[in-house]
Order: C-alpha cells, then structure tokens, then sequence
C-alpha cells in the first residue's frame, strides 16, 4: 500500500499546481464577471426606470459630488502643492545635472499630468470618499434601508448605486483637474525660488508638452478611477448581511479591491503608452 | 397600472429560513381584495418573513407567492416594483432611510414615484403628525428620535401612497400604552375614512388587543410546533393555522 508521506509525481504536482492557477483564475474572473454585471445593472435602471423621479436621483448626485469633490478640495490643494513643488525641484535639478533643463515642461506633464494626477486622487478618494461609500452602504443594509427602498418600488441600484458612480466620476474629473493646475502652481513657486522663470514661459513650456492623446489617457484613467471606486464600495456595501460586524469587512475588503483594480489599471495604460512611445522612436 | 386583487401563497412546506410548517389548509394562503388578516405569533415565530415573502423579498427555496395569479418569481424587478408601489409596508424596526429626516423619509414614495399630487400628500403628512404628536420631530433625522416616532413615521410612510394592500409588521411592538391605544385608534380611523373597505390588510403583531374594534376576517397563529425538531435547523419547526375566521 502507498505510503501517505510518499512524495507525489512530477505529474501530480504539475496538475495540482495548474488546478490551483486555474482556479484562481476563475475566481477573478468571476468577480471581474460580477462587477460589471453590478454596473450594467446600475446603469440598466436609468433607461429602464422611466417612472422614477430624476429630481431624487439627482439629488444623491449633488450630495455625492459635495462630499466626493468640494469637501476634499483643501486637502487636495495642500497635497498638489507639495508634490507641485517637489516634482519640479527633483527635475530641474537633475535635468540641469544631464544638460537637459528645457524639457521640464515634458516632465511635468508626463509626471503629474499623466500619472500623478490620476492616482493619487484616486487613492484620496479611495480613503475618502471610497471608505465612506461602502460603510454607508453597508449600515444601509444593516438598517434594512435597502430593503425598505425594494418595498416602495425603488430600485437600490438607481437610487443607491448610480448616483454615487455619477457623482463619483464627476468628482474624481473634477479633482484630478484640481490637482494637476495647483501642482503646476506649487511648481512654479518652486521654480521661483531659485530661478527669475517669467510666467508665461513656464506656462508656454507645460501648453507645448500637452498633446491630445495626454489629455485622453487624463480623462480616461480618471473616469474609470471614479466609476470603478464607487462601483466597488457599493457593490461590498450591499454584500452586507443583517449583522454591523460585516459593516468593517465589506469595507476592508472594498479598499483592497479598488486599490487593486485602480493601481493596475493606470500601471497598464501607463504600459501601453510607453510602449507605444517606444516603438514610434523605434527601439523596437 | 394594474390594481391588488388577490395575494396567494402555495405549497410553501418546509421553505422559509426556520423551516417553517404548513398545515394542509395552508397549502394554499389566499389572502383577497378588503380582507383583513393577522398573523399572531411569538417572538422568531417567522411573522415578518411570512409578509416579506409575499414582496418578493425572501427567497422561497419551495413554494410560490402570486400577485394576481402572477408567479413573482417570473417577475423582473421593474415588473415587481409595478405592484410594490401598490402596497405599503411597515417594518417591525429599522427601515427609515438615515440620512433623511423624518418628514422626508415620509414624503419618500410619493416625491420618488409622482403618482400622487405632493400637496394632497402633504395634508396627510400633517395629519398623521398632529394625530400620532410627532409635529416637533418631523424634520429630525430618525437616529435623534424616540422609537416610538420612528415606528409611527415607518407606518405613516407605508400609508401616503393610499395603497391597496397594507403589511404592518408589529405595529404595536415597543410602544407604551398611551401610544398603543392612540396608533391603534388612528388606523382604525384612517382605514375607515381615508382607505375605505377595499383594501386588504395583513398585519403581524402578538398584540392583537390592541387592534379590537378591527373587523378581522382570518386571524392565524404562527407558532412553535414543540413536537417536532428540525434536525438541520436546530430549532423546532413552527406551523401556521388559522384560528378564527369571521363568517
């Protein structure tokens, strides 16, 4: 009889590690499969729902966009003036080591237009606003407000759900904006500081940088960023049972999740774009 | 839009969470157009299940619930919302939305769904403030308000549509006697003069005493069946029966 401490197979441990990669994989793409069933489901009840009152919808949406947007506009600014003004320091000084100084324009924008920008007001509104959402949504399931909104006929997904998406991209367009015309105002001042830089030859550099296909990736990253924070948090929110204690799990899990789909996303269209770059220079 | 003529439950042995038991009677819960029902029963007894069921918002593992001799399950959630707007509901605790004040929380259904003039609504809204004395908690939020008004505002809420089938899930639990005896009179008096004898009411309370001058027409008992152990549930299995039936 064989031995149950006998080692396995090559074969054995081949299959079972091909299962495990197999299955994992199936987990993640039934959640990918589950989110955006939940934001087609979403976006579903705005057609469908005729009967129901944009007046109510809209009114969620301006809330969201006051929490979501207005309320974090200080600790934006402070945040965008830092990294303005850091961003700039680093560049000159090393640009100016390598001969370079006259593309600090190009930096900037590649550095806080392109890819700052979108992030980290994505990761302040994931703190934010992507926390709050799913711990609102959470306690709302816990109440049994969900519930309540199913037995007056409204649907939690056009009254809960879409306005926090709409309002959550709107905000997160809206602050990444933000961000990016007070770091360019942080780098200025910064540039003030050890250089007599006129204004308008600092803005004339970051306006020549600035293409048409930056301006595509900014709204991109940052409409996906909004939707996919929100969508998340409202879809842990709502997997909440009748007990508080899943209230901080769900929203655990949510912050994980949307760091996760939100890093990996700007980190691969940030791939695609270099590579692109690349390849028209003809590297490869 | 189509009006509530009949609610009917089928077959619905062993289904609901406790594994809830149907006498043969029960194999088919029929509830009509004007009747009045209460479901009496402990506490866990399933009352709040039983009317949840009938919204579509407990899934029944066996059994069928049918709004019309329409199956709900076959139902999309619009198709549902059509007759949910038709009912009122008020839950046992919880349910008031908590970042609205009660007067909105009210208002809710109607301003959401327009089917009724705000104006005409809103004489109602003052009345069953001046009536239940919940005038100076109106524009609270329900976290800040005594429990008592936040039941009131649940039932006030599940009224303002003018539906044609009315759920209160333990309208009475938790209130003292002077609020018993007032809420009690008030929905009496509300059925009588404002809803009329058309609309079906289903209520779930152990405190049937305080519905008295009500003209049931089925009373049933949900209640704990100690002689029989559901093995996977751990618990006894429960049994509804009805108890009385007016003639």
């Amino acid at each position: 009889m064989e031995s149950i401490l006998a080692p396995r197979s090559d074969q054995n441990w081949l299959s079972r590690a091909l299962g495990s990669i197999g299955q994992q994989l199936l987990v993640r793409v039934r959640g990918w499969t589950r989110l955006f069933l939940f934001l087609y489901l979403a976006l579903r009840t705005t057609f469908i729902g005729r009967r129901q009152r944009l007046r109510s919808i809209l009114s969620v949406v301006a809330s969201q966009i006051y929490f979501t947007g207005w309320q974090a506009l200080p600790m934006m600014g402070v945040l965008a003036l830092a990294t303005g003004g850091v961003v700039v320091m680093q560049s000159t000084t090393q640009l100016s080591l390598l001969g370079g100084s006259g593309s600090s324009g190009d930096v900037l924008v590649a550095v806080l237009f392109r890819e700052l920008g979108p992030l980290l007001t994505a990761l302040i509104v994931i703190a934010r606003s992507g926390v709050a959402v799913a711990t609102e949504v959470g306690n709302m399931q816990v109440n049994r407000e969900t519930e309540a909104l199913q037995v007056m006929g409204i649907d939690p997904m056009s009254f809960v759900v879409l306005p926090r998406l709409l309002g959550g991209a709107i905000s997160v367009v809206c602050l990444a904006t933000y961000y990016v015309f007070i770091s360019f105002v942080g780098g200025y001042l910064a540039v003030r500081l050890s250089h007599p830089v006129p204004l308008m030859y600092f803005v004339d550099s970051i306006l020549k940088s600035l293409t048409t296909q930056d301006m595509g990736l900014f709204l991109l990253k940052n409409v996906f960023s909004g939707i996919m924070i929100f969508a998340v948090a409202c879809q842990e929110g709502l997997s909440v049972g009748i007990s508080p204690h899943e209230v901080p799990q769900a929203t655990t899990r949510a912050v994980v999740r949307i760091i996760l789909v939100v890093v990996g996303f700007n980190l691969i269209v940030t791939a695609l774009t270099y590579f692109q770059k690349i390849q028209e220079l003809g590297v490869f | 839009m189509s009006n509530i003529q009949s609610l009917r439950m089928t077959r619905l042995q062993n289904s609901l969470a406790s594994a809830l038991e149907f006498s043969d009677t029960l194999e088919n819960f029929s509830i009509g157009r004007g009747e009045h029902h209460v479901l009496t029963g402990g506490f866990m007894s399933e009352k709040s299940t039983l009317l949840l069921a009938f919204l579509g918002l407990v899934p029944l593992p066996t059994g069928k619930v049918f709004i019309n001799d329409l199956d709900i399950s076959e139902l999309s959630f619009e198709e549902l919302s059509q007759f949910r707007i038709h009912c009122g509901y008020s839950f046992g605790f919880g349910g008031l939305l908590t970042n609205k004040s009660i007067y909105e929380n009210i208002l809710l259904p109607v301003e959401f769904h327009g089917l009724r003039p705000v104006a005409e609504a809103l004489e109602d809204v003052a009345q069953f403030s001046r009536v239940l004395k919940i005038e100076s908690y109106m524009h609270l939020r329900p976290a800040t308000v005594p429990g008592y008004v936040r039941k009131m505002a649940c039932i006030a809420r599940a009224l303002i549509m003018v539906p044609d089938v009315v759920f209160l899930d333990d309208p009475f639990g938790g209130l003292g006697q002077t609020h018993r005896q007032a809420l009690g009179d008030w929905l009496f008096d509300y059925k009588q003069k404002r809803l009329g004898p058309d609309v079906t009411w289903v209520v779930s309370t152990d405190r049937e005493d305080a519905m008295g001058p009500w003209d049931w027409t089925h009373i049933w008992e949900v209640a704990v069946n100690e002689s029989a152990w559901d093995e996977a549930a751990h618990k006894p299995t429960l049994f509804l029966k009805e108890t009385r039936r007016a003639a």
